[in-house]
C-alpha cells in the first residue's frame, strides 16, 4: 500500500458540522434548506452558484469548503493530480422527483433545464472542481452504505499508480430530509510536513466515519 | 508497471444489432439505428432516436427469464449483452473472489418509474419494481442473474460511465487485485432524459452530424456493452483467445461548467494525454480516434481543439460512431470500446455518417467512408456532464 | 405596462427563476450585461429565462442562439417582451 495520510476530515449531519472530530457548528434547525444556508454563511462563502445547485451539490460543496478553507491543501498539489472520489447511495433521487414533476403536468409543461442538470450524482464532483479549479480524476461510486474498504482500495489504486498525489474523498448522501457527509483530505506522504497522524486505510476511515456526533 | 490487461470477450446490444456479428454488419453496410420513435411512449415525436427495435415484452422473451422477475428495460438489454460477453470469453464460473463485475448506468429503473408515476403510491404492480429505482440495484440484479459474488460496484458518471467502468476494471487487474473483470455500461431510453436533453436544447431534429459545421445536437440512443478483461496470467493459464489489449486510460475533470465543455478542451486534452502516458505511447502512435463526437456545438469544438492541440501535425483519422448507434449515454463508453475492438480486428476505419461541411475552427475532417486500414492502437473518448472526461486506448495483440 | 414596470417585474421573476437568492432586485442594473459580467449568468440560465418567457409571457424562443441577443440586458429583454405583446 502507498503511504498516505488523512490531513483533515469533516462530518455534516442534521444540524451539526464537525471538523477533525470537533463540533464546530450546531444549529437549532435540522431542516436541510435552512441548515445548509447557515453553514454556507458561517463558512464565509460568497458563491452565488450555490443557490442554483440541488441539495446534494449544496451539501458536497459546503463540506468540501470546511476542509479547504483554512489550509494550503490546494497549493501543495498540482491541480491535475488531486482526485475527487466519492461514494453515494441514493444518486439524485430528490432532484429526479423534482424534474419528473416538471414534466408530468401536460397542462403546465415547463421542464426545467437547471433542474435536469442536477439529475446526475457526479455533478457534485464537477461543482467542487469548478469552484476550486481541480482537474484530477473524478469517480462517483454507488454503494448502499459507506464502504471504507472499497474506498481505501480505490484510493490506494490511484495513489500507487501516481495518478493522484492527493484527494478529496468520502461519502455524500442526501434523500428527503436524510443527509450526511463525511469528506476527508488525503495526501501522499513522502516527507510531507503538513500531514496529520491518520494513515489512510480502511480501519482508520471506518473509525473516523463513526466519529460523527 | 503491473500486469497486462486483455479483452477476451465482448457482448453488445444496440439499435444497430443484437450481438457483435449483427453490429459489425451494420457498421460495414453503413446501416444506422437512428429512426423516428417507435417503442418509447412519448408525445415528443420531433426527435429521431436510436432505439432497440424490441418492446419490453419481446426483450423478455429473448432473455427467456421469468416474467415474475422485476426486470426493467435497462436490465433486459444488459442481460442479453452480458450473456454474449461471457459466452464469447468462454466463462462459465463467475462466482469466485478474483472475478469482478463493474456496471454503469444513470437511468437505472427510470423507465418503470415513469410508467407508474404519479400513481405509484397506490399501484400494486409498482411494488414489484420498487427496488429497481436504485442505480445500484441494476448491477445487483445482473450480478444475481449471472452469479457474480466477488467485487461488484456501480459507476455513475453520466456519459463517461461505461469507459470509467473499463478503466476501474483495468486498474484492479493491473494492480493484482483481481484476475478478471466484466465491465461495461447500459442504458435504456426514457421520457425523463429525452425531455431533459430537450430542455437543454441540445437534441437534433435530424440524425446527428458530429463535427459538421452545421451540427445541431445529439441523437439519443439506448443499449448495453460489456467487455471481459483478463490478466496476462489468466489468458496464459486458460489458453484464452485475445481480442485486443487495453493499454491506456485516463480520466480528468474539466472544471468548467456542469454541462458545457470548455472551448479549448482542457479536460479532454488531459484525459487523452494521461491515456497515452499509461500506454507508453506517443500521439503519432494512435491510428484512429473514436471520438465522443456527440454533435453538440460545445463538445465537438472542445474535443476537436483538444485533439488538434495534443496531436499537432499527427491528427489520426477521427470519427464519431454516434450517427450509427445514437448517443447511448452510460453505455457509450463500453459500446464504443467494442466498436474499437472490431476496428482493430477487422482493420477498418468506421465512417462519421451525416457529415457534409468542414468545421471552420478545426483543421481536420472526420473519416466519411468505410476504409480498410491496418490498425495498431486506437483511442476511444467518452466525456460526461460534470466535466468527467475519459479516454481509453485499445491495442492490437 | 410601461418598460420600467416590466423591468421591475422581471427583476423579481429572474431572481426567483434563476435562484439568485443573495441578489437584491434594486441592485440589478437594467443596462448591465446579464451574461458574462453583470449578473454573470451562463448558458443554463439563458435556457431558464426562455422557460420563464414561455411560462409567464407565452413567448417561445426556438433557437437558444437567438436568445443570447435578446437577453443582453434586462432592458433589452423588457423591450423584446413589449414588442411581442404589441404585435
Amino acid at each position: 500500500m502507498t503511504e498516505a495520510k488523512i490531513s483533515a476530515y469533516c462530518h455534516i449531519a442534521p444540524g451539526k458540522v464537525m471538523l477533525n472530530g470537533q463540533l464546530v457548528q450546531e444549529e437549532n434547525t435540522t431542516v436541510f434548506a435552512e441548515f445548509i444556508r447557515l453553514v454556507y454563511k458561517a463558512a464565509g462563502m460568497s458563491y452565488p452558484k450555490f443557490y442554483k445547485m440541488d441539495d446534494l451539490c449544496k451539501l458536497a460543496l459546503v463540506a468540501a469548503e470546511q476542509l479547504l478553507k483554512d489550509n494550503q491543501f490546494l497549493e501543495r498539489h498540482p491541480k491535475e493530480n488531486i482526485g475527487l472520489i466519492v461514494q453515494n447511495a441514493s444518486a439524485t433521487y430528490d432532484t429526479d422527483a423534482t424534474y419528473q414533476a416538471s414534466i408530468d403536468d401536460r397542462a403546465n409543461y415547463f421542464p426545467s433545464p437547471a433542474v435536469f442538470v442536477y439529475t446526475l450524482p457526479n455533478i457534485m464532483l464537477g461543482e467542487i472542481c469548478i469552484k476550486h479549479k481541480i482537474f484530477g480524476e473524478n469517480a462517483l461510486l454507488i454503494s448502499p452504505a459507506f464502504d471504507a474498504a472499497a474506498l481505501a482500495q480505490h484510493l490506494d489504486l490511484l495513489m500507487e499508480s501516481g495518478r493522484i498525489t492527493a484527494c478529496i474523498s468520502g461519502w455524500v448522501e442526501q434523500k428527503n430530509e436524510h443527509y450526511e457527509a463525511f469528506l476527508f483530505l488525503a495526501e501522499k506522504t513522502e516527507g510531507n510536513a503538513n500531514a496529520a497522524e491518520h494513515t489512510l486505510n480502511a480501519e482508520t476511515l471506518d473509525i473516523l466515519f463513526k466519529k460523527h456526533v | 508497471m503491473g500486469t497486462r490487461v486483455f479483452i477476451t470477450g465482448t457482448g453488445i446490444f444496440s439499435s444497430i444489432g443484437r450481438g457483435v456479428d449483427e453490429t459489425l454488419a451494420s457498421m460495414v453496410n453503413g446501416k444506422t439505428g437512428i429512426a423516428p420513435i417507435r417503442i418509447l411512449e412519448t408525445v415528443h415525436r420531433d426527435f429521431p432516436v436510436a432505439e432497440i427495435p424490441f418492446t419490453d415484452a419481446e426483450l423478455l422473451a429473448l432473455t427467456g427469464l421469468s416474467k415474475d422477475l422485476p426486470l426493467t428495460r435497462t436490465t433486459l438489454i444488459a442481460y442479453i449483452a452480458l450473456k454474449e460477453a461471457l459466452a464469447s470469453a468462454g466463462i462459465q464460473q463467475t462466482g469466485d473472489e478474483r472475478t469482478g463485475f463493474i456496471s454503469a448506468t444513470t437511468v437505472g429503473g427510470m423507465d418503470k418509474k415513469e410508467t407508474f408515476y404519479p400513481e405509484a403510491a397506490t399501484s400494486q404492480e409498482w411494488l414489484k419494481y420498487i427496488d429497481t429505482q436504485d442505480v445500484a440495484a441494476h448491477t445487483e440484479a445482473l450480478a444475481d442473474l449471472f452469479g457474480f459474488r466477488g467485487f461488484i460496484t456501480t459507476a455513475s458518471t453520466a456519459c463517461s460511465s461505461g469507459a470509467n467502468a473499463l478503466m476501474l476494471g483495468a486498474r484492479m487487474i493491473k494492480q493484482g487485485l483481481l484476475d478478471r473483470v466484466v465491465a461495461g455500461g447500459n442504458e435504456c431510453l426514457t421520457r425523463f432524459h429525452l425531455n431533459g436533453f430537450n430542455s437543454l436544447m441540445i437534441l437534433d431534429k435530424e440524425p446527428c452530424k458530429p463535427f459538421d459545421q452545421h451540427r445541431a445536437g445529439i441523437t439519443l440512443g439506448e443499449g448495453a456493452g460489456y467487455l471481459v478483461l483478463e490478466s496476462e496470467e489468466m489468458v496464459r493459464k486458460e489458453g484464452k483467445k485475445v481480442l485486443c489489449e487495453l493499454t491506456g486510460y485516463g480520466n480528468s475533470c474539466e472544471a468548467f461548467h456542469p454541462t458545457a465543455s470548455s472551448p479549448d478542451g482542457v479536460g479532454a486534452y488531459l484525459a487523452m494525454q494521461e491515456a497515452l502516458k499509461i500506454a507508453g505511447l506517443q500521439p503519432a502512435d494512435i491510428d484512429y480516434i473514436n471520438a465522443h463526437g456527440t454533435g453538440t456545438d460545445s463538445n465537438d469544438i472542445s474535443e476537436g481543439m483538444a485533439i488538434q492541440r495534443l496531436f499537432g501535425e499527427h491528427v489520426p483519422p477521427v470519427s464519431s460512431t454516434k450517427p450509427f448507434t445514437g448517443h447511448t449515454t452510460s453505455a457509450a463508453g463500453s459500446i464504443e470500446a467494442i466498436l474499437c475492438t472490431l476496428a482493430l480486428q477487422e482493420g477498418l476505419l468506421f465512417p462519421n455518417l451525416n457529415w457534409k461541411t468542414q468545421m471552420t475552427d478545426l483543421n481536420f475532417a472526420p473519416v466519411t467512408k468505410l476504409t480498410k486500414q491496418a490498425l495498431k492502437h486506437v483511442m476511444s473518448n467518452s466525456f460526461g456532464f460534470g466535466g468527467n472526461n475519459t479516454s481509453i486506448i485499445l491495442s492490437k495483440y | 405596462m410601461t418598460e420600467q414596470e416590466l423591468i421591475d417585474k422581471l427583476r423579481l421573476e429572474i431572481i426567483q427563476q434563476l435562484n439568485l437568492e443573495d441578489q437584491k432586485p434594486e441592485d440589478i442594473d437594467p443596462d448591465a450585461p446579464l451574461f458574462g459580467e453583470g449578473l454573470g449568468l451562463d448558458s443554463i440560465d439563458a435556457l431558464e429565462i426562455m422557460v420563464l418567457l414561455e411560462k409567464n409571457y407565452g413567448i417561445k424562443i426556438e433557437d437558444p442562439k437567438e436568445g443570447k441577443k435578446i437577453f443582453f440586458s434586462l432592458r433589452t429583454l423588457a423591450q423584446f417582451i413589449l414588442e411581442k405583446q404589441q404585435a
